[in-house]
């Protein structure tokens, strides 16, 4: 048997982890592509985690507000977006899906957060929990819109 | 614009560095029942997934239906009456697509 050496013992203590958001009020912002909103209906497409991000649902903190939200993902990254939706850390908990401050890891922007959405055992149930949240951003309408008529 | 033309106009990239837009024959397929997409109740859409795949969800009945081809051919359906969820997950058919879009039944 070897001798544990330090090269052979995993740097877990270095390692950052996001912490679970508590506050299960706060209202996650999610940009929304213009394609996911067909004739004013909102796709639960917008609430799928995308390929990039490991099946993590990419949202802004409420802290830096919706009309922020929306200029950082359109002018900072250069994404499309018809405006900020919203679902509360305790909607996407609701639905055993924890939401994730993981600004704090590399390469993640400031004021980022995640819905983990790794936490799925199959396909099905990230396409049914997405139109859960999909469900309770449309009961919440749309939280700004670039035109200025959002709630 | 239709939404079927602007999902077209899609490139990789879309959605994300890694977002795949769907293809012309998954776009087709659903462009071949167009007709009986625009009879569907207004509250639909038609929209891309991220992973190459096209997502079509209406409620009809107080019942939401999603009939959505994924990327590698699979064709996944579901009626959810809001306390419970049937689904399936066949390979495409596009019989069993028109059928489901126009009664809400896979069942021949």
């Amino acid at each position: 048997m070897p001798e544990l050496t330090d090269d052979l013992v995993p740097e877990v203590a270095d390692e950052i982890v996001p912490e679970v958001i508590m506050d299960l009020t706060e209202v996650l912002l999610r940009q929304v592509h213009p394609i996911h909103y067909p004739n004013g209906v909102l796709s639960s497409g917008a609430f799928r985690p995308g390929p990039e991000h490991n099946l993590m649902l990419s949202t802004h903190r409420n802290r830096i507000g919706a009309a922020e939200s929306y200029r950082r993902w359109t002018e900072e990254l250069g994404y499309e977006s018809v405006g900020t939706w919203g679902v509360t850390v305790g909607e996407a908990d609701e639905l055993d899906l924890p939401a994730l401050a993981d600004e704090v890891l590399p390469e993640v922007p400031d004021d980022h957060a995640s819905v983990n959405f790794a936490v799925c055992e199959t396909d099905s149930q990230v396409k049914r929990k997405a139109k859960e949240l999909r469900k309770h951003a449309v009961n919440r309408t749309q939280i700004y819109s670039p035109g200025g008529d959002a709630a | 614009m239709s939404q079927i033309h602007r999902i077209r106009a899609l490139a990789d990239g879309w959605l994300g560095p890694r977002s795949i837009a769907p293809s012309k024959d998954a776009i087709d397929k659903f462009s071949a029942i167009h007709r009986e997409i625009d009879l569907l109740p207004n509250a639909k859409s038609l929209a891309p997934t991220g992973v190459g795949g096209l997502l079509l969800e209406w409620v009809d009945a107080e019942k939401e239906f999603t009939a959505e081809l994924e990327p590698h051919g699979v064709l996944f359906m579901s009626i959810d009456d809001g306390d419970d969820s049937d689904e399936i997950a066949l390979p495409f058919d596009a019989d069993t697509l028109k059928r489901f879009v126009v009664s809400g039944r896979w069942d021949a």
